[in-house]
């Protein structure tokens, strides 16, 4: 099995000094404390992305007050959370009550141990990677139902019971329509279905048959009612249920609850991306099966393509940073303002930073790069770690987008119409993609 | 063993965000189905009736404001056509027409607020924050007349409070021709979603039997198929002489008489008042603008009904007057208040989604409710 202490352990001698045990536990520990931190990062940039996109789309500001555009806004409502009370009701269940959010926040952040973030950054690539996923997916409905119950509250309840049926319903789906990839990929593991998508961008599972494409749709829909967001929000459906299952939670406890719902948003972009979208791979790569285990070059690594692409969007970005830099600044000069105090500097002085950084990163690559491509670790990290990352990110952001865009634009359906549609649409429709894959290929292979 | 279940008691309200200001309903429900509904009113009763017997005539025109705050124009208008008509007071022409100019204006806003709540309501959030901003305009418009934004207090006995500031009119035409093109821009976005017209469709079917029943007014009781209009069929101000049609609900979008077709014939009425502003602003006429008069009001004895077609339907106001400085007794008839009590007999079967897409297509505003 692949994991990143296996990894650590082959690559770097003086970790076979140390031992096998002490190696695997320091890396655990750090592995669950970065995992954690990205969770709960993921989820304040979800808050504030979610109240951006809000923003937009209602044609107002979202936050911009705390921190540069208000980025910082999330930090300021997390210790909001923290330090408000904890109320628990007279007549609740109090240990459960006190449980139940952590059992949510418990899944979510299990998930984030199969969720790669580049071919050699992956906690642990279980061989059964997307089965532990759907595991980890039902710690979610557990929570709900017993917060639901606990609270004691009849809106609570119907919140709970609204997400027990919704959450195991659409978990068929859901398991259908990745049963299709797992077919598609022969393997289950998160890092084998990514690799099994090499080769550019028909090649991944989206584009790769017409039923993967529909089995994309269907766990999108389906992942998104696992979510509970909208138009599936009914255990929450604030005008109906007041606020469903967390009626009575306030302080962290609420806040637990929506880590986990903003962090599980990720989970699924995530798993989305992995399984559909070609994971960390770039679109017009070739090959990346035949990758030497660190040491390899430019020429294995990226196309000419990539390269190209790459450049292409370095320059888009350059542009783009230019121009705001430009119009602010020519905003200055009609007014005559001083350098210091003018809108360049005042609003755009971290375009300044990015735009040094990014020269300089570019410089030095350059420079580095044709010099010693076989030994660099700046390259080896760069290539190995973050631009597959970044892919990755980048991609995962673009669903997310779409989970929060519609989020702010669709009307909720009924608790009947929404079993309507799992049950009489999607999986149906599940099952015909399974068997519509195996015959496609049957046929084509 | 059987498996026994029982129904439960849920109160909805007076704090629950679909209610639309304080309004309790009291659900037996078995699970999401709910098998009784009763609405507890009476959160809001301010005694408005009792305060008009206690003050001058003219004191009570702020009072109005308070009846129905997203129609305060048209709450306004109501009581001074009944005074005006008890005791026989001569209305400029010019302020007729910007009576019903500002009028019309108000039910523009208040039918915004009442889509974009339904909307909400339905769980989409952004077409609320849309048509709030559209109302906005029409508030800055409200301000340059009259200096308020919500309660308005402008129309007076004989005429109305201010006359029109400069440029008044074309910044309205200018409003209206932003806001025309923004109606088919919400229909886009709304009013022919897929999931919205799945909700309200066939949901909670207020037959024309029923309506007439219950004394159903306005567009609610145009969305049942009844072509009843008092604006055009017992025109009052200046509405004789205005061109516009009446949107009556049809079967077109499905049941007559569901949550969608309330929800369409607002829609459609929004049109028909831009229509007839765009009539006003055609036609204003120049002249005084209130016949005012420095006596003290008396009206003289006797009764007078005088109903009139506000947003929410019907506004009757029942004025008995002893001949002194204030009204004997001052009934006031609300469109909100009969079209609460219909949600008991079509609630019950509903589930609890539904109801609050009932809620939200009666148009409920809970102060006219209870006054």
């Amino acid at each position: 099995m692949e994991n990143l202490v296996n990894d650590l352990f082959g690559q770097f001698t003086f970790l076979q000094k140390i031992g096998y045990v002490p190696t695997a536990a320091v890396v655990m520990l750090a592995c669950a404390l970065v995992v954690l931190n990205f969770f709960g990062l993921m989820s304040g940039l979800y808050t504030y992305l979610e109240r951006k996109v809000a923003g937009w789309t209602n044609s107002r500001r979202g936050p911009n007050r705390v921190g540069p555009y208000g980025l910082l806004q999330f930090m300021a409502d997390g210790v909001k959370l923290v330090l408000k009370e904890d109320i628990i009701p007279a007549a609740a269940d109090r240990n459960i009550f006190k449980f139940a959010p952590y059992l949510l926040l418990l899944g979510t952040a299990l998930s984030f141990v199969v969720i790669p973030f580049g071919p050699k950054w992956i906690i642990s690539d279980l061989n059964i990677g997307i089965l532990y996923l759907l595991a980890t997916g039902s710690f979610t409905v557990i929570g709900l139902i017993l917060a639901g119950w606990a609270s004691n509250n009849k809106w609570a309840l119907l919140g709970g019971m609204r997400s027990a049926a919704q959450i195991v319903s659409y978990e068929i789906p859901n398991a259908l329509a990745i049963l299709v990839v797992v077919l598609a990929a022969g393997t289950m593991s998160m890092q084998g279905i990514i690799r099994a998508q090499a080769g550019g961008v028909h090649h991944w599972f989206i584009f790769s048959s017409p039923f993967s494409l529909l089995a994309f749709f269907i766990y999108f829909i389906s992942a998104i009612a696992e979510i509970n967001r909208v138009p599936f929000d009914i255990p929450e459906a604030e005008s109906e249920l007041v606020a469903g299952y967390n009626i009575e939670y306030s302080a962290m406890r609420f806040g637990a609850f929506f880590a986990a719902e903003f962090g599980n948003i990720y989970v699924v972009s995530a798993v989305a991306v992995t399984c559909f979208l070609g994971g960390w791979q770039l679109p017009l790569l070739d090959d990346v099966n035949d990758l030497g285990p660190l040491g390899y070059g430019l020429g294995s690594f990226l196309s000419r393509s990539d390269v190209l692409m790459l450049l292409l969007l370095a320059a888009l970005l350059t542009t783009f940073l230019a121009w705001k830099a430009l119009s602010a600044f020519v905003w200055d000069v009609r007014r005559k303002r001083a350098f210091f105090g003018s809108r360049f500097v005042r609003y755009h002085s971290e375009l300044l930073v990015l735009g040094l950084l990014f020269a300089g990163g570019a410089v030095s690559l350059a420079l580095h790069l044709p010099l010693r491509p076989h030994l660099s670790t700046i390259y080896r990290l760069i290539f190995q770690y973050l631009v597959p990352f970044l892919v990755f990110f980048g991609k995962a952001m673009l669903l997310s987008f779409v989970i929060l865009w519609w989020r702010w634009t669709l009307p909720r359906l009924r608790v009947d119409q929404l079993m309507g549609v799992c049950w009489k649409y999607l999986i149906p429709m599940g099952f015909f993609c399974l068997i519509g894959q195996g015959f496609w290929m049957w046929l084509f292979s | 063993m059987p498996l026994t279940t029982e129904t439960m008691i849920l109160n909805m309200g007076p704090h629950h965000p679909s209610t639309h200001g304080v309004l309790r309903f009291i659900l037996r429900t078995d699970g999401e189905v709910i098998h009784m509904c009763r609405p507890d009113i009476g959160y809001l009763h301010r005694g408005l009736e009792k305060i008009a017997e206690q003050v001058p005539y003219a004191h009570f025109m702020p009072y109005t404001d308070r009846l129905d705050y997203l129609a305060a124009m048209n709450c306004n208008l109501g009581y001074a056509i009944t005074v005006e008509r008890a005791a026989d007071i001569e209305v400029p022409l010019r302020a007729e027409y910007i009576r019903v100019l500002v009028a019309e204006l108000n039910r523009i806003i208040s039918h915004l607020i009442s889509v974009g709540t339904f909307a909400m309501d339905m769980g989409a959030v952004t077409p609320f924050t849309h048509t709030l901003r559209e109302r906005e305009w029409v508030n800055d418009l409200f301000e340059e007349l009259c200096g308020s934004r919500l309660t308005y207090n402008y129309i007076r006995f004989g005429g109305v409070a201010f006359d029109l500031p400069d440029g008044f009119l074309d910044r309205l035409s200018r409003f209206l021709d932003y806001f025309e093109p923004r109606l088919k821009q919400y229909n886009r976005f709304i009013s022919k979603n897929k999931i919205f017209k799945e909700r309200l469709i066939g949901v909670a079917v207020i037959s024309t039997q029923q309506a007439l029943d219950y004394a159903l007014v306005g567009p609610n009781l145009r969305a049942s198929g009844i072509d009843w209009d008092l604006r055009r069929d017992e025109p009052y101000s200046v509405y004789g002489e205005m061109e516009f049609d009446v949107p009556v609900g049809g079967s077109e979008f499905g049941e007559l008489g569901d949550c969608y077709t309330r929800y369409w014939v607002r829609i459609l009425e929004m049109e028909q008042s831009v229509r007839i502003i765009r009539q006003c602003i055609a036609k204003m006429p120049e002249g005084s603008y209130w016949n005012r008069s420095k006596k003290k009001l008396k009206v003289p004895a006797g009764e007078i009904y005088v109903r009139t077609e506000a947003p929410r339907g019907e506004l009757g106001f029942f004025l008995v007057s002893q001949g002194g400085l204030r009204p004997h007794r001052l009934r006031i008839r609300t469109g909100s208040f009969s079209a609460m009590s219909i949600v008991e007999e079509v609630g019950s079967g509903l589930m609890v989604a539904d109801l609050v897409a009932l809620i939200a297509s009666l148009d409920v505003v809970a102060p006219e409710v209870d006054r």
